[in-house]
């Protein structure tokens, strides 16, 4: 006995309409076959339908809150690694021309440590001799501008650094604080 | 079953999804508490664990959150997070890739809070409940989900497509398939005749 088209009759999701419902009626009145598929059909969505809706623990939103905290926090912290990751690879990209220009006097790592000291004292007297340059420079910036051009030197720094912070916030820590 | 849904579509929530578009997360906290029980239901039948359910619930509305700004008001918002909900559960299920082979080789149901019925009651929901969950089982994770959207959410064949990124055409078919292979189920772990004591008749599956 054929079971098509009344096994996709059975199984499907649309409505029959009444010639075919009247056919399948027939049809489920001869096929035991087709009668079991349609009776343990019926059982399933009983079953289906009769399991309620789970619901979570209470709480639920609670612990979501937390948990999107958590995600924030750890979000900061791998931007924060990032960030000094980033900084630390372009600190040794900038520094390989000089290591390579310092490896050219070494002969020997008795050399290379003389070298060192020497590329640290002049460091130390280098920046020794900027503070005192800007020293100089702040107490004579009066004399030269005058007070207001002081104070419009003094905006300017400030404005520079506002606009640094500014940066700062706006590509490694805004992503953050609008939500991971 | 019915509380699924209807109970959370009117709840003027278009003032919280636009609130929560605009990143206020009290916002998202109302449409959290509004959608937690359709979501966790979801995850709970496709997994079918309340811990991997709450920990995939709580991610599907992470997902959400952070992808806000990405919805499109003209959708239903429901529709949508169902949709994050049931993505992220098939994906769970194909890492685990746990065969079933048999309603009899599954563990048992894990007890959920209980809220309410007496004894009995309660013992024909869990009931309702292992036998759901059996039947689930034999599924793989598309055509599950297509049952659970299609049964508990309630969702149309053309809503299910959408959540699903199918044509309407394979939810149809799959959802074909799905209930041949759970009434092929039942009929095996109930083969002998009359096993349903006449409480389904042939009309009702018509």
């Amino acid at each position: 006995m054929p079971h098509q088209p009344f096994e996709d009759w059975i199984l499907g999701d649309e409505g029959l309409q009444e010639d075919q419902r009247l056919a399948l009626a027939g049809h489920l009145s001869e096929c035991a076959e087709c009668t079991r598929l349609s009776k343990s059909l019926a059982a399933v969505e009983r079953t289906l339908t009769q399991a309620e809706v789970a619901a979570p623990a209470p709480g639920f939103g609670a612990r979501f809150a937390l948990r999107l905290e958590g995600r924030r926090v750890r979000a900061a912290r791998q931007q924060a690694w990032l960030a000094f990751g980033l900084a630390g690879a372009g600190a040794c990209v900038a520094a390989v021309p000089a290591v390579l220009r310092l490896m050219e006097e070494w002969t020997s790592p008795a050399s290379m440590f003389v070298q060192l000291w020497i590329r640290a004292y002049d460091a130390w007297v280098g920046l020794r001799v900027a503070g005192d340059f800007a020293r100089v420079a702040w107490n004579s910036v009066p004399d030269v501008v005058g007070p207001a051009g002081a104070l419009a030197f003094l905006a300017a720094c400030l404005g520079l650094g506002v606009i640094w912070i500014a940066t700062l916030y706006r590509f490694a820590f805004r992503r953050v604080t609008e939500g991971a | 079953m019915t509380g699924s849904r209807a109970a959370v579509i009117d709840r003027g929530e278009s003032r919280w999804l636009e609130r929560a578009r605009q990143g206020e997360q009290a916002a998202f906290a109302e449409l959290v508490e509004a959608y937690q029980r359709p979501v966790y239901n979801l995850c709970y039948r496709m997994l079918g664990d309340p811990a991997e359910a709450e920990d995939a619930a709580q991610e599907s509305f992470l997902k959400a959150y952070r992808g806000m700004r990405r919805y499109d008001p003209q959708r239903s918002f429901s529709t949508w997070l169902l949709s994050i909900a049931s993505h992220h559960c098939i994906d769970q299920l194909r890492r685990r890739r746990l065969p079933v082979d048999s309603l009899e080789e599954l563990e048992p149901w894990e007890e959920v809070a209980d809220l309410g019925p007496g004894p009995e009651k309660s013992a024909t929901l869990r009931e309702a409940r292992e036998a759901a969950r059996a039947l689930l089982g034999r599924l793989g994770p598309q055509d599950r989900a297509v049952v659970v959207l299609r049964y508990w959410d309630e969702l149309s064949t053309e809503e299910i497509a959408e959540a699903l990124s199918l044509t309407v055409k394979a939810v149809k078919s799959r959802l074909h398939r799905a209930r041949k292979q759970m009434a092929e189920a039942w009929l095996r772990s109930n083969p002998e005749p009359g096993w349903n004591g006449g409480q389904a008749d042939a009309a009702s599956a018509v």
